[in-house]
């Protein structure tokens, strides 16, 4: 603690959470202020763009931090960890949509278009590639799509998807790698998107 | 991959790569078709993360410091504590502190009073000392007692002297200093008859200050090294007037007659 004042935005992760568990508003504020839009961020890309879902399922995030902040183990890193919990959900929500409606991950064939016809208007090529990219995401195991999006859309390093998977570097960079190969080799139709 | 290949690949076509640049990329691609499939796949990505990079609503955020609130209420501590030692507040702005810190100086800082009033105490006792003692008169001086005799000075009672004066006219000065702490006076006596000086000292039961055929009385007090911490404490002089009239060896211009 700093004598005359401390900035909670010069404090780590870990820091503000161990803060946070005694009470500290603040603490609970600024990580909200950094946290909540990478995570809801990612709910949204690993929730088939479900807005609703995404907003309930960051809510459930930080309830959890709030409730029972002993659950953070304080030898791991807050980032890796918080989104462990966040893939935790995401695949807790696909067994639950598995059951549900018996199809793969819960996917429900009709989202994406709903979602994207907007687009159509515009550039076609573009939503056209972009919808194809998304699908073949989709088509991606589980465990590939989520190393991928953690390493090329949130931009975590190697080193901390392998800590939020649990899972050694090695396979971390297999998946990726496959991920990649898979699709660009789904995505290889759409020439006229690569000049832009 | 690294994010430098990424960013590679996204600036450039395959066309305008290095040498160095492709064999970086040669795990990832070999040929342009390669190399533009990969770049679609990075700008699918961006795309998504753009397209999904949207900040929860407001609703959740108030939920959430509801929920916060309900949380850490419970274990919310006193209004009294809260007050004096609110956990938000930097340190050295928590009242308590404050508080702690204003009486860790005054306690530090209680020494220095402390020697002051010490000071000031001993000099009144000896102020109270001498006063008391000045009821004595010259017959007191004209006793058996051994007695150390200041001409027009402090006559000074003493049971183990050294020193008997015999006449009054045959001293001319003396200076003693007491040592109230210790009972013992030391000093000069100057004679005038032999001139000579004597140094004197001795244990000091009573003293006395007898205002009787002084034109002035002088008593010289010096505590010496009685502080524990040797603090000189200076000397007190006390000086009493005496009229000329009631003065018997001071010749009186006034009421002269020749």
């Amino acid at each position: 603690m700093k004598l005359f004042g401390s900035k909670h935005s010069d404090l780590s992760d870990e820091l503000l959470m161990q803060k946070m568990s005694t009470g500290d508003k603040r603490a609970f504020d600024e990580l909200y202020n950094r946290y909540s839009g990478p995570l809801h961020a990612y709910f949204m890309r690993m929730l088939w763009k479900d807005r609703e879902k995404a907003e309930d399922f960051l809510q459930d995030l930080f309830a959890k931090l709030i409730q029972k902040p002993e659950y953070f183990d304080p030898s791991r890193s807050f980032k890796t960890w918080v989104y462990s919990v966040a893939n935790n959900m995401c695949k807790n929500e696909y067994k639950r949509q598995e059951v549900r409606k018996g199809t793969l991950n819960g996917l429900d064939n009709h989202y994406s278009l709903s979602d994207r016809s907007v687009n159509v208007m515009g550039e076609v090529q573009d939503a056209f590639f972009q919808e194809a990219f998304e699908r073949s995401l989709e088509e991606l195991d589980q465990k590939h799509r989520e190393a991928f999006i953690l390493r090329h859309v949130d931009g975590l390093s190697i080193k901390e998807i392998s800590e939020t998977l649990n899972a050694n570097e090695g396979t971390i960079k297999s998946r990726i790698f496959y991920a990649v190969k898979y699709l660009a080799e789904s995505l290889k139709e759409f020439d006229p998107v690569l000049n832009r | 991959m690294e994010q430098e290949l990424v960013t590679i690949v996204m600036s450039k076509s395959f066309v305008d790569l290095s040498e160095g640049e492709l064999q970086s990329l040669s795990e990832w691609c070999t040929t342009k078709e390669e190399f533009d499939q990969l770049k679609m796949v990075f700008q699918g990505a961006v795309n998504l993360r753009e397209s999904t990079n949207s900040e929860p609503r407001l609703e959740n955020k108030l939920a959430l410091d509801q929920l916060f609130q309900d949380t850490y209420g419970k274990r919310d501590r006193s209004g009294f504590l809260k007050m004096v030692y609110p956990e938000e507040k930097p340190l050295m702005m928590r009242p308590l502190i404050q508080v702690a810190a204003i009486g860790l100086i005054a306690l530090i800082s209680l020494p220095f009073f402390r020697t002051n009033d010490v000071h000031s105490t001993l000099q009144t006792a000896k102020v109270t000392t001498e006063n008391k003692k000045v009821d004595k008169t010259l017959s007191d001086l004209q006793s058996d007692k051994p007695v150390l005799v200041a001409k027009n000075e402090v006559p000074v009672k003493a049971n183990k002297s050294e020193v008997t004066i015999e006449s009054l006219s045959q001293l001319e000065d003396t200076r003693f200093i007491v040592n109230s702490d210790e009972n013992r006076a030391s000093g000069e006596v100057f004679y005038a008859e032999p001139a000579m000086t004597m140094s004197v000292e001795s244990d000091v039961q009573e003293m006395s200050v007898a205002p009787v055929s002084a034109a002035k009385i002088s008593v010289d007090t010096k505590d010496q090294n009685s502080h524990p911490d040797g603090i000189y404490q200076g000397v007190k002089t006390v000086q009493y007037a005496v009229p000329v009239s009631q003065q018997g060896n001071v010749l009186d211009l006034i009421t002269a007659s020749y």
